[in-house]
């Protein structure tokens, strides 16, 4: 067999209207679509046409019925019929046929051969059923008998009917509908925007970084689907090679829906346009993308682990701070990098000054590298002067200074200021 | 120099603050681009790291540069600092200063200020239709006296007509 059968026909039912119904089985190996086929019978060549989208997988049936099966069927414990459609079966010299449209697939008929419409049965009609008995194609083994004979291959017996539940995945016309609306929607994504922006005054959207700590950023989309809020699987968030779940967080109606999401952006990141992408994907696999940008500033941050240096001496003598690159160690001075702009050191200084006197700001030396003879290293002058230190994004430094106290210098608690710049290059 | 070999030691500065001050700014650099003769405004965030209130002098070298800010910020606190740049009296070309914004120091001893340098970027350009305009009418305005000057000088009767009908 290499096509669907007929197997049960019930043409005489005790409860006639919405009682009759056929059984059809495909015995092959793979689905079989049969949309639009039709059911001949004595009333009608195309009595019932089946509905667009129905499908027999292999050794699944298709239960077709009379209207009002549903409620009137002779036993309710039959199952349900897949696709009911008023269905007029005689009850004597009779037959049904399948037809694909443009050929009989299979008939069965029943009583007097010679008063069937051709084509209502198939070799020789059986000679018929009982009231509520249905003919019955019988089986050997498991499988159904087809000698092309209906005479041979069916019996009039007790119904025992099957729909597209039983067994295999067959199913029905109300499953086939479903899945034509899936198909014909995506996800949409109605708007993507960053809801951050530190300069109303500048185009677009400015983020400015915070020094030594991360910016948070906040996102949100609005995405839709045909199909209802729940067909929306995923919605993810990209930037670079990172990807973040979007939380939905109001639905604005049944298929539009409200996401939202924050992500992190370090103080050392590098100042420049950024792109981040929303991808929203369905239940089915399709997906839509939307792409939005910012402008990540850039900061100039520094940091000190003291704002005063202690000396202590005697006149003739030096004292001496020796910078570390520990922000921990308050008495040795480090200098650290907490934006994302590389920074040299302008320094400038005041005279200390006591009631009893002054040393001059030329008496303090300073060292970037703890070498006091190199290009990293210089003396202390009220006039600023712009050492290169480079100190690089999250980056320390250690900041020594060297106090030589005067021979003459009247002893005392000396103040003075040493003022520190950062400088871009 | 008695007192100084009686007191041998010179004690500078003995206050050790062990918190860490520090300052930001944000953008490092700022770009106007502005008319001859107009002004532009733009902002800069400044970021207080300290864990005390803090008094930020705003100040550049440059007189075409005015700042408007509070000039105080609380503890671990920002604020927004307004950049004019006013070329109403600048020519047409690129002019590069930096802007110093400095914290204030209340501590005793040798203090450490911190401060950090904004880069200021001006380009001052001159409007094209303003200029073709302007041309248009300086040089009927040239060719006009010249007209009127060759007239008096070749028939002066002539040019008193024309007048006296203007």
């Amino acid at each position: 067999m290499d096509n669907i059968i007929i197997t049960e026909v019930l043409y005489n039912p005790v409860t006639e209207s919405g009682g009759e119904a056929v059984e059809l089985y495909n015995p092959t190996t793979g689905p079989i679509d049969v949309s639009g086929w039709v059911l001949a019978t004595e009333t009608s060549p195309t009595d019932v046409t089946l509905p667009v989208g129905a499908v027999i997988s292999s050794g699944g049936y298709l239960l077709v019925a009379d209207i009002g099966w549903s409620g009137s069927r002779d036993n309710m414990g039959w199952p349900e019929a897949d696709y009911e459609e008023t269905m007029t079966l005689t009850n004597t010299d009779a037959g049904i046929a399948l037809s694909d449209g443009s050929s009989i697939i299979d008939a069965v008929g029943w009583g007097d051969q010679l008063n069937i419409g051709s084509g209502l049965y198939e070799g020789n009609p059986h000679s018929g059923s009982s009231e509520g008995e249905a003919l019955v194609r019988t089986k050997n083994g498991s499988s159904y008998v087809d000698t092309g004979s209906n005479l041979n291959d069916f019996t009039a017996a007790a119904p025992d009917f099957h729909n597209s539940s039983f067994g295999s995945n067959a199913f029905s016309s109300t499953e086939i509908t479903i899945v034509a609306v899936v198909e014909g929607s995506f996800p949409v994504i109605n708007s993507f925007g960053i809801l951050t922006d530190d300069d109303d005054s500048a185009e677009g959207n400015q983020i400015n970084p915070v020094p030594k700590r991360n910016k948070t950023v906040e996102v949100e989309s609005v995405v839709s689907h045909d199909n209802g809020n729940d067909y929306v699987d995923t919605v993810v968030l990209n930037i670079g090679s990172s990807s973040i779940g979007m939380a939905k967080q109001l639905e604005l109606n049944s298929t539009a829906s409200l996401y939202k999401a924050n992500f992190s952006m370090g103080y050392y990141d590098a100042a420049g346009n950024y792109s981040i992408t929303v991808t929203a994907t369905d239940n089915s696999g399709f997906s839509a993308n939307a792409s939005a940008g910012f402008d990540y500033s850039s900061l100039i941050a520094m940091e000190i682990d003291t704002t005063n240096v202690q000396f202590s001496a005697m006149p003739s003598k030096s004292s001496e701070v020796i910078g570390d690159a520990d922000e921990s160690t308050a008495a040795n001075t480090t200098i650290a990098n907490i934006g994302n702009s590389v920074f040299d050191i302008e320094l400038s200084a005041t005279n200390l000054s006591s009631i009893g006197g002054i040393i001059d700001v030329g008496n303090i030396q300073y060292t970037f590298n703890g070498d006091y003879n190199n290009s990293l290293a210089g003396t202390l002058s009220y006039l600023p002067q712009i050492k290169q230190v480079g100190i690089g994004t999250a980056s320390k430094q250690p900041l020594s200074f060297k106090l030589s106290i005067p021979t003459a210098t009247v002893p005392g608690n000396y103040s003075g200021t040493i003022t520190l710049i950062a400088v871009k290059p | 120099m008695k007192t100084i070999f009686l007191l041998p030691f010179l004690f500078l500065s003995l206050v050790i603050s062990v918190e860490a001050a520090g300052i930001g700014v944000a953008p490092a650099e700022l770009s106007f681009n502005i008319e001859k003769g107009k002004s532009q405004q733009k902002e800069l965030t400044l970021y207080n790291l300290e864990d005390r209130e803090t008094e930020f002098e705003v100040r550049s070298n440059a007189d075409f540069l005015e700042f408007y800010h509070n000039g105080i910020i609380e503890p671990f606190g920002n604020e927004k600092i307004t950049v004019k740049a006013n070329a109403a009296n600048l020519k047409e070309g690129n002019y590069g200063k930096n802007i110093y914004i400095i914290a204030s120091s209340s501590d005793s001893g040798v203090s450490l200020k911190l401060g950090a340098a904004v880069k200021a970027n001006v380009n001052v350009f001159t409007n094209s239709a303003t200029n073709f305009l302007t041309g248009i009418i300086t040089s009927a305005s040239i060719v006009a006296a010249g007209l009127l000057a060759y007239l008096a000088a070749s028939n002066p009767r002539k040019i008193t007509a024309i007048l006296g009908k203007a």
